[in-house]
């Protein structure tokens, strides 16, 4: 005598060809746990009629290629700032050629203030007279002519925004940039961003920053700050961009 | 009181708080007076273009003296 099989619901189960809606999922058991590789999902295989298992590792190397070699954004560091200073974050290396830097609604404490960018090493971060060499193309909202040019050749810092970032309830500073060929012997770590801010009359200005360090480094650090004061609020991300 | 620094380890993800060394806080406050100065610059060249364009809105000054007062500031003349 073969079995008869119900659900939760009193609904016969056809052995056969059980419809996904016979499952009572709402009744079920949470996991209580946080999802890991080797938990297992059902799935149609090539939506063919033929049912699969499927670890959860095998969702996530399909949603992020990354995670088996392909390319993707690899996060090294990000912290949420509150009355300090500066910024450093470490751990570049060689594994990567490229790392994207997010500064996200810098606030500064004092107002009025421009913005600074250093690179470093092991032995820390650099501020040498002669270290940097940069290039600032800044732009405002009351303007239709380019505003103006900064640049030095020459300068313990990497400048950006160097007209005044406010520090009022809806001004602050972002910058969304690269760091590339940060190992690379022989050539000198690069940077470049595009940044926007509210000047101290709340007026919107932008405008894009090339920093170089001016000689080669074995990079492992980054560091941001304002020319003077503390950051007061804000959000900075470093990821490594993995190999393709 | 002594300023803090954040330090995230990218081995590790882990952020820290920490204060400026000595050391530290002297470049520091070394900079921040040399930028102080480098501001105070700037603000004062600002309001200066901005007197010269209140003068040429009212008829009192000449655009040519604009002119030439940016030449001067940018060490061009």
């Amino acid at each position: 005598m073969g079995w008869t099989f119900y659900d939760s619901s009193g609904r016969k189960l056809n052995t056969a060809s059980t419809l996904i809606d016979n499952l009572d999922i709402a009744n079920a058991t949470d996991i209580g746990a946080d999802i890991v590789d080797a938990d297992l999902f059902i799935i149609d295989d090539g939506a063919g009629g033929t049912n699969r298992k499927t670890a959860a590792s095998r969702i996530k190397t399909y949603a992020n290629p990354g995670a088996s070699g392909g390319s993707s954004l690899v996060l090294i560091g990000t912290t949420d700032c509150s009355s300090t200073s500066s910024v450093t974050i470490t751990g570049l290396s060689t594994t990567y050629d490229a790392y994207l830097w997010v500064m996200s609604g810098l606030v500064p404490a004092d107002d009025g203030v421009d913005f600074t960018i250093r690179m470093g090493d092991s032995s820390g971060i650099d501020s040498g007279s002669t270290d940097y060499s940069y290039i600032i193309s800044n732009f405002n909202d009351s303007t239709a002519s380019h505003e103006n040019t900064s640049y030095n050749s020459s300068v313990n810092r990497i400048a950006a925004a160097t007209a005044g970032i406010g520090n009022g309830a809806v001004e602050g500073f972002s910058l969304v940039g690269w760091v590339h060929v940060p190992v690379d012997s022989g050539h000198p770590p690069y940077m470049f961003g595009n940044f926007q801010f509210e000047y101290t009359n709340g007026q919107h200005r932008a405008g894009t920053v090339f920093g170089r360090r001016n000689h080669s480094i074995t990079l492992d650090r980054v560091l941001c700050s304002f020319g003077t004061g503390n950051i007061a609020s804000g959000r900075v991300s470093l990821w490594g961009l993995a190999h393709g | 009181m002594a300023r803090n620094q954040t330090i995230v380890d990218g081995a590790t993800g882990q952020a820290s708080v920490v204060e400026l060394t000595s050391d530290e806080e002297t470049a520091r406050d070394t900079e921040e007076a040399a930028m102080a100065t480098l501001y105070a610059a700037r603000d004062e060249r600002n309001a200066e273009v901005d007197a010269l364009k209140a003068k040429i809105a009212d008829g009192s000054a000449t655009y040519a003296e604009l002119l030439e007062y940016t030449q001067y500031s940018i060490g061009a003349k």
